[in-house]
């Protein structure tokens, strides 16, 4: 996400942009991996409305308020009478990483790896604030999104390397294959990069 | 078809109210069946009106117990439950050791290694190209892992499979199912310092299925983590 982005001060579209901060959003992913941010909805699987939350938290302007919920080319949260409106790249990960393609500035592909390694370090171009989209290889693609926040120990593991922030599981400090917490790390789990 | 099945599981409480009523509304409104867990009362009916329900999941728990050693090969077929959350209590989870203290001898990998061969043969060989390719993958994942040094794998397995539902269609056959899944394993940091994981994750896994003869053969297996139940 190294480019050019906006900062949302509200849910209206404000695409003149400034530099996203990527410590401003691995600060919110840091702030909020344990709890729940009561200015936006919560869902059951909460993964990417948290990694959307912490693209905000670095400058990421929403894009295409109140357009199609369905489109991948736009990515917006919104309150709507008594709860929330939202489209599908802010809260299903191939949806999120699909807006990221697609929108100018966005996001780059930078890589694959598998969710079995044990790797220390994710690929050199991946930095804090980056985000990470997972394919659990259970034959429904990409359905999994995290934000790397830095590198140390897992406090939970013990592994030692890059390390992420999520929700739903919610872990802190997790280490980027989350090979440490997955029975099935050995399938075809993959883990992409975005940059 | 899959969406049929889940549609007509999902009307099970509306057929049950005009059972009541005394008509005979299930052989009358659609050869397919469910059976359901959790004492559903159309489904104790359907499950004892159909003899399929039994051999469906039987083959059904073949092919998830073969999925769960295409990942991380177990030395039983038997449902067993983790053992590695006590030993990381034990071992005050995220400390790292100097040395692995528990793996496999190399008898014991390659024998888990040719039994994940035969399993993926009796379990995914009429399987779709697609389900065989993901499942070859996890094989091939896993057979790496065994050889890597740095790797020490010991052990694997399936606590718990609930059938959440099972639908019988002629010869064919979808089942849903929530499985407990785990492994245990060790790695090596960078520092040569070794750290032990026991992941436990519950996934939802269905299983389509297809008679030939009077054999239930798997033709199709995916899977998803249950919610709150993710890595």
């Amino acid at each position: 996400m190294g480019l050019a982005l906006a900062l949302a001060t509200s849910v209206a579209v404000a695409p003149n942009a400034s530099a996203y901060d990527k410590y401003g959003a691995a600060a919110y992913a840091d702030a909020w991996a344990l709890g729940r941010n009561r200015a936006y909805p919560s869902f059951g699987s909460d993964c990417t409305n948290f990694v959307s939350q912490a693209l905000v938290g670095g400058g990421f302007s929403m894009v295409g308020y109140p357009k199609s919920t369905t489109d991948d080319h736009n990515w917006w949260v919104a309150p709507h009478y008594w709860w929330w409106d939202w489209t599908y790249s802010w809260s299903s990960a191939s949806h999120l990483r699909q807006f990221l393609i697609w929108h100018v500035p966005g996001g780059y592909s930078q890589g694959q790896a598998s969710g079995s390694s044990a790797s220390t370090w994710t690929p050199s171009s991946v930095v804090t604030g980056d985000v990470l989209f997972y394919d659990w290889g259970g034959g429904e693609g990409i359905s999994h999104a995290s934000m790397q926040v830095g590198w140390g120990t897992d406090p939970n593991s013990g592994w030692y390397g890059n390390y992420v922030d999520q929700h739903t599981t919610d872990r802190r400090h997790a280490f980027w294959s989350l090979r440490p917490y997955n029975s099935q790390m050995a399938s075809t789990t993959t883990v992409y990069f975005m940059t | 078809m899959k969406n049929h099945f889940r549609s007509l599981t999902s009307m099970r409480w509306p057929l049950f109210i005009v059972g009541a009523t005394g008509l005979t509304v299930f052989l009358a409104l659609s050869a397919t069946i469910s059976a359901s867990a959790g004492g559903d009362p159309v489904a104790a009916v359907n499950a004892s009106q159909n003899s399929e329900v039994a051999p469906v999941q039987t083959a059904a728990t073949e092919a998830i117990l073969a999925h769960q050693s295409m990942g991380a090969p177990m030395n039983s077929a038997a449902l067993r439950p983790n053992a590695g959350a006590a030993r990381a209590a034990a071992k005050n989870g995220a400390t790292a050791l100097s040395a692995p203290d528990a793996a496999l001898a190399k008898g014991d990998v390659q024998q888990r290694s040719s039994a994940a061969d035969a399993a993926f043969a009796k379990a995914f060989g009429s399987a779709s190209s697609g389900l065989k390719a993901r499942e070859q993958t996890r094989l091939n994942n896993v057979k790496a892992l065994l050889s890597d040094p740095d790797f020490r794998f010991i052990d694997s397995g399936v606590s718990a499979i609930t059938y959440d539902s099972t639908s019988v269609s002629g010869n064919t056959a979808v089942t849903v199912a929530h499985v407990v899944t785990w492994s245990q394993f060790q790695d090596k940091d960078q520092a040569g310092k070794w750290h032990e994981a026991s992941p436990e994750n519950t996934i939802i896994v269905t299983t389509t299925l297809s008679k030939s003869g009077s054999t239930w053969k798997v033709s199709d297996l995916t899977w998803t983590f249950a919610t709150g139940s993710a890595p």
